[in-house]
């Protein structure tokens, strides 16, 4: 017999459902995606005393079995599926113990199920606070179940959860709504056709669309035929069965829970007059904004200039240590420099990450939602796409799967064809590379220059993603119903744990998937850097010095100018002077095009790339960004990255659609080429518009 | 005229009375807008829109075009 | 190391390179969505 028990972990969204599985995992977790859809899957191991281990699924938030997003359908469709491999052995139903009754409707859909089921009741530590308390003994005798009072911010009951989940197989299965209570005739009718399957099994299977084992809803309807019931017919039924479900959780929590209203106090509502104010709520949002964009600049700015020189020296280190050959050339030139362009940005992603973390921890993002939907709702957009505007500051991919809470599907549509706008992390390295090369120092208003333009690019993106919405909003015609409900809970202070591990998750996926992508791309660009056909450049050397016979030159500046010949004609170069006529007029050369061309893979790859194409064939280890200062302009002579060429270069970055990863996001959220293709072209089209342009009036 | 929920001031209460209408989904239903229960405005969003609104103990905002359909009467102890 | 070396382990890198990115943007669509959302309202029931 397997020693492993499988547990789901099943709750409403700000139960504290996550913390529990944090508590009970801690970093032994594993976030994937389910096969064929994006919803995040996270799983864990937690070791129960006595050798036992326990494999624990957190499953996506969700207020009830009848699933209104995708996310939701995957709880559902793991609880159904009993030849699943994550089928669970037990389920625990996370609840809070201040909105206990709403969040006991889910524990008696699961209940209903026949699936054994802990019920643990979260946060514990606030009752005195809430004037709550609980008769344990008798909610227990009620719903027909074990009870794990916890506090995981105190680190309570955690033992005794774990001991529960051991001893799963004495809970009782048993449901607590009989179904055919919402209407006899009906039911009846279903058990006689299928008389050995659980009945509210069936029900789910009809009114979710989903299938369990061999049956789906078209087997069920040709089965029952004779009294298939209309949409409304349904609808009415589920509001019958929530009315009944709610009528017993009523008559439960009566005698076992009592609220002394008088000690109860909350600071939620004194927060909220402040923060979801007509005027107030929107500056101190706008504040908060700003506190970010500062803090991602200066605090981040340390760390980074140590890591740019460490890959500096490690570059000159090994190619000391290492002995003469392509495969070390690879190692200095082409893989450590690509690699540093992608860890240097890891400070950085990381406080983005930190604070929106502690903006959805501490339930201040909801607020946000309720403040933006009505502006939002012009733009053909809804409350709910602000946190996807706002998470799309760290990425597009997850930016668009959180579009997935959003009801109304052209409001969801609009959210993510425009969120690729948003300055991604992706972005960042870029433009703070050309930034640091082409603003001068200097304060306005007590606000550096340079935190000022990056701040300016934000609010370039926002604005693009949102005029482009509103462009859409006119256009599209599609007519969709749009319902918008929005828990607000109360504010909690996050808790240090979940944030920490929220961040080094999100930034170790980050920095691991783009740096396989990078590294990849950067050996690849080293080949096609150092190896060129024909005369040009196998004899670079003759031909390079008979033409600079007659001048004197030193024997470093001759080995510069037989480098630079070698990339000129090797297979990058000759590339990259293929496609110049077209980006010459954008103030770049052949090297920032091959840049531009490999970004298309994913944005963080141009500076990666272009540290690798200036460092083949050279010996002095320098910064990235040095090197690019040295750079002159082919044309016109002074540097390359001047004014002029820098804001064509930002404003470039700022709109073209250069994410292969995104794209492939949003055909699978869509399920159609049409709109990612549409994203590629437009954006790109204006991008190159709106670079043209910057540069010829700066010129 | 029937009163709803789009009818109330900030601050006022009320008792959920019939939310059969198509227009209210759901996952309103779920979260214990339901007949018999108590509702207080808690605060507007500028025009008023969205309602952020305390339904039986569940803090929630919802637009008003679906406030507009969630019947209610006023609250008697008041 | 002898050159022989270098070169082999240099090309093996590419190698794996070409083969990871052909793999990672080339054959990508192979997953197939299960229930992903079309033009209709997404899972507003």
């Amino acid at each position: 017999m397997s020693k492993q028990i499988n547990v789901a972990l099943i709750g409403n969204p700000n139960t504290g459902k996550t913390s529990v599985f944090n508590a009970l995992t801690g970093l032994n977790q594993k976030v994937g995606n389910y096969p064929g859809i994006t919803v995040e899957k996270k799983q864990g191991v937690c070791k129960l005393p006595r050798g036992v281990k326990a494999h624990i699924i957190d499953l996506p938030g969700t207020y009830s079995l009848n699933a209104s997003s995708l996310d939701e359908s995957v709880v559902i469709e793991l609880l159904l599926n009993k030849n699943d491999k994550d089928y669970p052995d037990v389920a625990v139903v996370v609840t809070d113990v201040e909105n206990l009754k709403r969040n006991l409707l889910l524990y008696t859909q699961i209940k209903d199920l026949k699936i054994p089921t802990i019920l643990v009741i979260n946060m514990s530590d606030r009752m005195s606070y809430k004037g709550i308390s609980l008769d344990i003994d008798y909610l227990e005798t009620q719903l027909d179940t074990k009870i794990a009072l916890i506090s995981t911010r105190k680190g309570k009951g955690i033992e005794d959860l774990k001991s529960l989940i051991i001893n799963y197989k004495t809970l009782s299965i048993e449901s607590c709504i009989d179904i055919r209570n919402i209407d006899t005739n009906y039911f009846e009718g279903l058990e006689h056709v299928f008389p050995n399957q659980s009945l509210y099994k069936l029900w789910l299977v009809i009114t979710q669309d989903v299938n369990f084992g061999k049956i789906d809803k078209n087997t069920i309807n040709d089965a029952t035929n004779f009294k298939t019931k209309s949409e409304s017919d349904l609808k009415r039924l589920q509001q019958k069965e929530t009315i009944k479900r709610y009528q017993f959780i009523n008559n439960v929590l009566k005698k076992g829970q009592t609220i002394d209203l008088k000690s109860a106090k909350d600071i939620r509502i004194q927060l909220d007059r402040i923060l979801t104010h007509k005027v107030w709520g929107y500056l101190i949002f706008l504040g908060i904004l700003l506190l970010i964009f500062q803090a991602i600049y200066s605090w981040a700015e340390t760390p980074m200039d140590f890591i740019d020189a460490s890959f500096a020296s490690l570059s000159e280190w090994l190619s000391t240590k290492l002995p003469d050959g392509v495969f070390t050339n690879l190692i200095t030139e082409g893989i450590i420099p690509g690699l540093g362009g992608i860890v240097i940005f890891i400070p950085q992603i990381a406080f983005l990450f930190l604070f929106i973390s502690i903006l959805e921890e501490s339930g201040y993002m909801s607020r946000v939602v309720f403040l933006m939907d009505k502006i939002m709702r012009r733009f053909g957009l809804s409350g709910k796409s602000v946190v996807p505007l706002i998470s799309g500051t760290a990425c597009a991919i997850p930016a668009i799967m959180a579009t997935r809470n959003i009801e109304s599907w052209k409001e969801r549509l609009i959210t993510i064809l425009v969120t690729p706008f948003t300055t991604c992390a992706a972005r960042l390295p870029v433009y703070l590379i050309i930034i640091a090369l082409i603003i001068p120092e200097g304060t306005l208003l007590g606000i550096g220059y340079k935190p000022l333009t990056l701040l300016i690019m934000y609010l370039i993106g926002f604005a693009a993603a949102v005029g482009s919405a509103y462009l859409l909003n006119k256009i599209m015609k599609i007519r969709s119903k749009s319902y918008f409900v929005v828990e607000m809970p109360t504010y909690k202070l996050p808790l240090f744990k979940n944030v920490f591990i929220t961040v080094v998750e999100k930034t170790k996926a980050f920095v691991f998937d783009a740096g396989k992508i990078i590294l990849a791309i950067s050996i690849v660009l080293w080949f096609l850097a150092s190896y060129g056909p024909g005369d040009d450049f196998n004899n670079a050397e003759a031909i390079v010095t008979e033409q600079y016979a007659s001048v004197n030159l030193t024997q470093d500046e001759l080995d510069e100018k037989i480098a630079s010949h070698k990339l000129e004609h090797s297979f990058i170069g000759i590339t990259g002077k293929a496609i110049e006529p077209i980006i010459q007029p954008l103030g770049y050369d052949w090297k920032i095009g091959i840049g531009i061309v490999s970004s298309f893979a994913a944005r963080e790859v141009f500076v990666g790339t272009l540290a690798t194409i200036y460092s083949v064939g050279t010996d002095d280890e320098d910064t990235i960004k040095n090197r690019m200062a040295k750079e002159t302009n082919p044309f016109i002579g002074g540097p390359l990255y001047n004014l002029a060429s820098g804001i064509s270069l930002l404003l470039f970055y700022a709109f073209a659609m250069q994410c292969m990863s995104t794209l492939a996001i949003v055909k699978r959220e869509t399920n159609s080429w049409k709109w990612p293709i549409l994203q590629l072209v437009t954006m790109s089209s204006i991008a190159y518009l709106i670079a043209l342009i910057a540069y010829q009036v700066l010129k | 005229m029937q009163l709803t929920i789009a009818d109330l001031k900030r601050g006022q209460k009320g008792i959920v009375k019939d939310v059969s209408s198509k227009e209210i989904p759901l996952k309103l239903l779920e979260m214990g807008c339901l007949p018999g229960n108590h509702v207080e405005l808690l605060q507007v969003a500028p025009f008023s829109d969205p309602m952020y609104l305390n339904i039986n103990g569940t803090h929630l905002a919802i637009r008003k075009e679906t406030a507009k359909h969630i019947i209610i009467e006023p609250s008697t102890n008041e | 190391m002898n050159t022989v070396l270098q070169n082999i382990l240099a090309f093996s890198a590419l190698s794996i390179a070409l083969l990871f990115l052909f793999k990672t943007f080339v054959w990508w669509p192979k997953k197939k969505a299960k229930k992903a959302c079309g033009e209709t309202d997404c899972g507003c029931h």
